[in-house]
């Protein structure tokens, strides 16, 4: 596979098997994770059919970053790994059914508006530079990341006026959706850690950064610095300790 | 609590005299007389990540890391346990009155830990960041061990959660840091880094 990608992109850099791996698997969690994400905008929409329109027009965006990480890929030689993808997304795909389910609005719109979309950015962020060695994906990364930024702008805006006054109930909603849903994505961000360092980037700097963003759309909700910061850290420390002990995280 | 508090008064007074207060050598002193002997320690679960962490804060070489493994870091460790163990009704009127104590005198040495890193960051040209990643990263690989430690044979008594520490521990630290000129994203990155094993 690497031989013909390479015959037919005569520009490409020869890369090492593992630089390969990492790449795939990363874009596989890219392509299918946004495909994931246009899913559960679109619940969201039939939901709230006052959203519907918004949702519908985030889904659309969701779902074009699917397609164009999985363009960009192809140009690249980059095969997106499917099945690696599969069994990172399984529990999170889960989690989206049963809150859909229940037909709690309220908590798809922590889980995919804020933990799953830090996730993203707090790898798509750093991945910029690094991607510029690939023609083309530096700025696929940069389309998607400020795109994730405005969907994140308007679950912080809704949260925020759905719980004014509440924040107490908006942190028994958030501890309740981060139970499975950090659990899940936090262990995703663990377990491609060192795909991500093959890949140029720092596994530390990302999971610095999802703690770092995640804490800081608490605050934009109402919740002090404090309160949010521990609120966070107390989740992630469990799966960074796994990290440490290298036991597998899902 | 007495080894790690020993290990403290002992730098202080060695590179940072300023900080070597009368309240807290007789934190040191009540400590000392109530368990006067390492071997309980030694024979407990806490042993090997307790010595573990003393080590690690025992290469401070200057009165600028003391300020960072000791006052800042470490002192708030040592607050927030304390501020655990004080709250706890699992502990005896004496020891809640002691961590009380105990508790008061580190917050007042990371208050003043504070302001001598933020002088001394402004009369040099080097990064208040830089220094403070160089300095504390030893010291914060162990921490998350003895946090574990800590729950395995004081929680349940204490009712103590190693998450909770840490998760007290860096919700006070990170202000700390983003008031003296650090990027609050960078500290943030530098903690993972340290409870990840990286």
């Amino acid at each position: 596979m690497m031989a013909s990608s390479i015959e037919n992109n005569p520009d490409a850099v020869v890369r090492t098997a593992q630089e390969q791996i990492s790449m795939e698997r990363l874009m596989g969690l890219a392509v299918f994770g946004e495909k994931v994400a246009a899913h559960t905008y679109a619940l969201m929409g039939e939901l709230k059919p006052e959203f519907a329109t918004l949702m519908r027009k985030f889904a659309s965006m969701e779902g074009r970053h699917g397609t164009l990480f999985a363009d960009v890929s192809q140009k690249n030689g980059f095969a997106p790994d499917r099945s690696f993808a599969d069994g990172e997304l399984g529990y999170l795909i889960a989690q989206v059914d049963d809150h859909n389910a229940a037909k709690d609005f309220d908590a798809l719109a922590v889980l995919q508006g804020f933990v799953v979309e830090c996730l993203a950015i707090s790898t798509y962020e750093p991945s910029v530079e690094p991607a510029r060695k690939y023609p083309g994906m530096a700025e696929i990364f940069e389309q998607a990341l400020a795109e994730e930024r405005y969907h994140v702008d308007w679950v912080t805006r809704y949260l925020r006026l759905r719980f004014f006054d509440r924040e107490d109930e908006f942190l028994q909603l958030v501890e309740r959706v981060n139970v499975q849903g950090v659990d899940c994505v936090g262990g995703t961000l663990m377990n491609i850690t060192e795909y991500l360092t093959s890949a140029g980037m720092s596994g530390a700097d990302c999971a610095g950064a999802m703690t770092h963003e995640y804490t800081q759309l608490l605050e934009r909700v109402g919740i002090c610095e404090k309160r949010a910061t521990k609120n966070v850290i107390r989740m992630f420390v469990p799966l960074m300790r796994k990290y440490r002990r290298r036991e597998k995280s899902k | 609590m007495r080894k790690f508090e020993v290990q403290a008064w002992n730098q202080y007074r060695q590179y940072a005299p300023i900080l070597a207060v009368e309240h807290k050598r007789l934190v040191v002193e009540t400590l000392t007389t109530l368990a006067p002997s390492d071997h309980p320690l030694e024979v407990s679960e806490l042993a090997d990540s307790m010595n573990r962490l003393i080590v690690s804060a025992s290469t401070c070489q200057d009165s600028c890391d003391v300020l960072v493994v000791q006052g800042a870091v470490l002192e708030r460790v040592r607050e927030v346990i304390y501020g655990g163990v004080g709250a706890s009704l699992g502990a005896s009127d004496a020891t809640r009155a002691l961590a009380a104590r105990a508790g008061s005198v580190s917050a007042s040495l990371v208050e003043q830990a504070h302001d001598l890193f933020a002088a001394w960051s402004k009369s040099t040209d080097r990064p208040a960041l830089s220094r403070f990643i160089e300095s504390s990263d030893d010291v914060l690989h162990e921490l998350d061990a003895v946090g574990e430690g800590v729950e395995r044979v004081f929680g349940e008594r204490f009712h103590l959660k190693s998450a909770d520490v840490v998760g007290d521990f860096v919700a006070a630290l990170v202000p700390s840091c983003v008031r003296l000129g650090m990027d609050r994203r960078k500290v943030m990155s530098h903690l993972a880094g340290a409870l990840m094993g990286i």
